[in-house]
């Protein structure tokens, strides 16, 4: 905060806030308006003297570490502390930062998206003020502050010893008999998962859930423990998949292979940066950074995901991915659903 | 007059201090439980399969805790038993599953009794007879291994107190009986084991709180078979916000009155202890035929519950990732490497020693006024010596995964907010540990006797000179063995810290979980064996400290 008075002499931390947002809102919403290079500067200095950076991440550890890599190489001069969970188990924490004023996460990456807007409504997130949001879409910058950082497909995933000749291909598969016991998917660990379930039940019949749970899978919290589940053979096949919770194993030699299943869905990471931070321009530079060219490659450039940016080598088409609607699954709604859900998994 | 009030005002400062961090979380909870008309208890009857869980979490307390109790028992007959060649190794052997932390034990058993890939089940289906079978024989994810595990881990507790209860107890009437004519195992069942009672009733107890508690087992072996215990269900609580702390409450409430139940039960079964006696307590006539069967009962239970895991821990910790094939030529130190240069991972290794040590600090002064507090001979109010009492008993009946609940909300809010610092973990540490600090000094004092300190007092000295010159050096073996233990189970310590950390305050245990549900398992079975090899470490050092002695009295 001091460093921030510094800057803006006289402003609370709201008040500047608002004030580095002025600035970037036209940026937001006019790509072609001309960013502060000033201001930047500014900011640039102050985050140097905060000289760190937290980081909590839904992504997968391999994708976090990697933008880690990254932001280190490119301003050695600040520090980075990453912390990796499940989406709603580290939404949690950010919460209970929030409300006892504990000194937690600068800058945060989830799939919770409604939860991002709901904050953005609130003033709560800062605005993105680097040269990178001048240029960066205005599609994947929603109310202003909460950014589409990556999107990828789902997939399904089977394991290649287990599974020969006929390997799945689509949701249908998953209740081939064969698979009975040698199934695995995810719990309810956020929403994405809510809108994925519901979304199965719309596309593939009103049935399809109670047939699911009729092959006896296995409920793992999210997809990194369903891999870990699925390179060892505890199960054969896994319904719910990211390319990027597995790409890791993948590289060194499990016996694991992926399928882009059509129909599909696919999902975006949000990212916020939390106007409740201590360290908020050094949030507004790691904000940056993962919008930039450097950072996006970093994201999507291994061919995991793709980039809202047009320029990255590697990476998927953004407009090959069909997004869940985080707008059809305000709280209500999830709870409802979570309640239906443990009723046929549970 | 002011001779005499003064002390008092100590022991009422104790009383208010231990007595806030220990009540204060739990009615602050419970209270949360039954406000709204007890709309939290509907809650709870509205959550899906609540019946199957309350009745998995009484099936594993009891037959957990029943397992434990013979497990343990039989491993004190069998130390008895053994001959002197393999005797002082062979006593202590049953505790060397407590320097290895439950949630490095189940993960190992993981690695091994998974039904597909684990690499005892494996072995096994290379035996001609299970030759045809897929998978198995056994599988890990069911309730009926939970509660084998469960009672595994718990029977090194057990071992402690009847194997001390053992020790202590003369040899004449079994001598007799074998006098008459009767058979060891007649011995055992008409004359050791009824003498054994209070020990074993207290070890019952003591096991059937952890059992009813128990969190790791649940957690790792049963989420993904939709197993879940009471526990298991509030720390799944924790990972939604807003947290409903009613409905947590609610769900914990049937395991505090268990718990109260289970202690005042103890209480009476135990009341006069006097019964109990032998002829002469510490004889040293030593009457027991030894039996080398005994050295290898003791043999495979270290093999099973230690040994084995660790196996399977060091394997997978060496292996790129857990796979099911044993194949030694790809092995790779990367998991080691790859742990070891992550600060958040080291960062937890240093917080869990830091806040251990902190709270051992202030735990054994605490434990030991406490404990001085409770000695007949100490003048001090009855109503104070009963609070301190009830006090250093609650901490025993609450398990640690609820203690760890009442902690969190209590701590996240005014007026002592310190949810997301060190010091959460440390009260946090304190709170649970108090009732052990307290109770095992207790009975270092009661063994010291209070010879040398009127001795120390008719010539002269003063309370202070008295205590730091007479009482502290006789007592350092028992202060050492408390450390020890207390280090143990609070680098161990895993229910209760999952539930008050933050992202960014972290135990080993804790980050243990996460990498086990977002990482690669082979970082876990690192973490696993760093926490096995720092416990060992912690554990020389307090001896060092307290004297080979202590570790007897552990």
């Amino acid at each position: 905060m001091k460093q921030l008075d510094t800057i803006f002499p006289g402003l609370g931390r709201f008040a500047l806030a608002t004030a580095l947002l002025a600035t970037t809102v036209t940026a937001a919403f006019a790509p072609s308006a001309v960013y502060a290079q000033q201001s930047w500067n500014n900011v640039l200095a102050a985050a140097k003297k905060e000289g760190k950076v937290v980081l909590y991440s839904a992504t997968p550890p391999s994708l976090g570490n990697r933008l880690v890599a990254g932001f280190k190489k490119a301003y050695p001069d600040i520090d980075i502390e990453f912390t990796r969970g499940p989406s709603g188990e580290i939404l949690t924490k950010v919460g209970q930062e929030q409300s006892g004023g504990v000194d937690g996460a600068d800058v945060f990456i989830s799939t919770e998206l409604e939860w991002f807007r709901a904050r953005a409504k609130e003033g709560k997130l800062l605005k993105p003020v680097g040269p990178e949001a001048a240029t960066w879409p205005a599609k994947y910058i929603r109310d202003g502050s909460v950014i589409t950082a990556g999107l990828e497909p789902l997939t399904i995933v089977y394991n290649t010893k287990l599974i020969g000749a006929n390997p799945p291909t689509s949701y249908a598969d998953m209740l081939r008999p064969e698979y009975k016991g040698r199934l695995g998917t995810s719990e309810l660990a956020s929403t994405l998962l809510i809108a994925w379930y519901d979304w199965l039940e719309k596309t593939q019949g009103k049935d399809y859930l109670q047939k699911l749970r009729a092959q006896n899978p296995r409920l793992y919290n999210g997809t990194t423990p369903l891999a870990q589940s699925l390179a060892a053979g505890e199960i054969a096949v896994g319904a719910f998949g990211n390319i990027t919770a597995f790409k890791t194993l993948i590289d060194q030699g499990a016996p694991v292979k992926y399928v882009l299943p059509n129909p599909g869905l696919g999902f975006e990471y949000a990212m916020g940066g939390l106007a409740w931070s201590r360290r908020l321009n050094a949030a507004l530079v790691l904000m940056d950074y993962v919008m930039s060219k450097a950072g996006q490659t970093a994201w999507s450039g291994t061919g995991e995901g793709a980039s809202p940016r047009t320029d990255v080598p590697g990476a998927i088409p953004a407009a090959a991915i069909t997004a869940w609607d985080s707008s059809a699954y305000p709280p209500d709604v999830v709870n409802k659903y979570r309640a239906y859900w443990s009723g046929i998994f549970k | 007059m002011r001779r005499q009030v003064a002390p008092q005002i100590g022991w009422l400062l104790i009383v208010i201090v231990v007595g806030f961090a220990v009540v204060w979380p739990i009615v602050q909870l419970q209270y949360r439980a039954f406000i709204d008309g007890g709309s939290a208890f509907t809650r709870m009857g509205e959550l899906p399969r609540i019946g199957d869980t309350v009745r998995t979490t009484v099936i594993l307390a009891f037959l957990s805790s029943a397992l434990a109790v013979l497990v343990g028992t039989f491993l004190a007959w069998c130390a008895s038993l053994l001959p002197r060649r393999v005797q002082k190794f062979g006593e202590l052997a049953p505790l060397l599953p407590l320097i290895v932390p439950a949630v490095a034990a189940v993960t190992g058993w993981i690695f091994l009794l998974s039904p597909k890939v684990g690499y005892l089940n494996m072995m096994l289906r290379q035996l001609p007879l299970l030759s045809g079978l897929e998978e198995g024989p056994f599988d890990i994810y069911t309730v009926k291994w939970i509660v084998l595990i469960t009672g595994m881990l718990l029977s090194s507790f057990v071992y402690v107190f009847v194997h001390t209860g053992l020790k202590n107890m003369g040899q004449e009437l079994e001598a007799a009986a074998a006098a008459c004519g009767a058979s060891p195992v007649r011995i055992l069942l008409t004359v050791t084991l009824p003498l054994l009672r209070p020990s074993i009733i207290f070890a019952a107890g003591v096991v059937f709180l952890l059992g009813m508690g128990q969190f790791t087992a649940p957690l790792l072996l049963g989420r993904t078979s939709r197993i879940d215990v009471l526990t298991t269900e509030m720390f799944h609580l924790t990972l939604r916000y807003p947290i409903d702390y009613g409905l947590g409450a609610a769900l914990g409430f049937p395991i505090l009155i268990a718990g109260f139940i289970v202690v005042m039960l103890q209480k009476l079964a135990l009341g006069e202890q006097r019964r109990y006696v032998v002829v002469s307590a510490r004889s040293k006539y030593d009457a027991r035929t030894t039996r080398w069967w005994a050295a290898g009962v003791i043999g495979v239970y270290l093999l099973i519950t230690t040994v084995l895991p660790l196996l399977a821990l060091t394997y997978v910790s060496l292996s790129p990732f857990w796979s099911g094939s044993l194949v030694m030529t790809e092995l790779t130190t990367r998991h080691w490497k790859s742990v070891l240069d992550n600060p958040v991972l080291v960062n937890a290794v240093w917080t869990s020693i830091k806040t251990s040590v902190i709270a051992i600090a202030i735990l054994i002064p605490l434990g030991f006024g406490m404990a001085f507090a409770l000695l007949q001979s100490t003048r001090i109010f009855k109503p104070i010596r009963m609070a301190i009492d009830f006090l250093a008993t609650l901490p025993m009946a609450v398990p640690a995964s609820l203690m760890g609940f009442g902690l969190l909300f209590a701590y996240t809010r005014p007026p002592i907010q310190i949810y997301g610092t060190a010091a959460v973990l440390v009260v946090t540490y304190i709170t649970l540990m108090i009732g052990h600090a307290t109770r095992l000094q207790f009975t270092t004092l009661v063994a010291t006797g209070q010879e040398f300190l009127e001795a120390s007092k008719a010539c002269g000295g003063g309370a202070l000179r008295s205590l730091l010159q007479i009482l502290l050096p006789l007592c350092r073996k028992g202060i050492g063995a408390t450390a020890a233990l207390t280090f143990v189970l609070l680098f161990h310590e895993f229910s209760a810290s999952l539930m008050v950390r933050s992202a960014r305050t972290q135990v080993i245990g804790s980050v243990m979980y996460d990498v086990w549900t977002g990482g690669v398992y082979s970082e876990v079975a690192v973490l696993a064996l760093i926490m096995v090899l720092v416990t060992v470490i912690g554990v020389m050092i307090a001896v060092w400290i307290g004297g080979s002695e202590s570790l007897k009295k552990i």
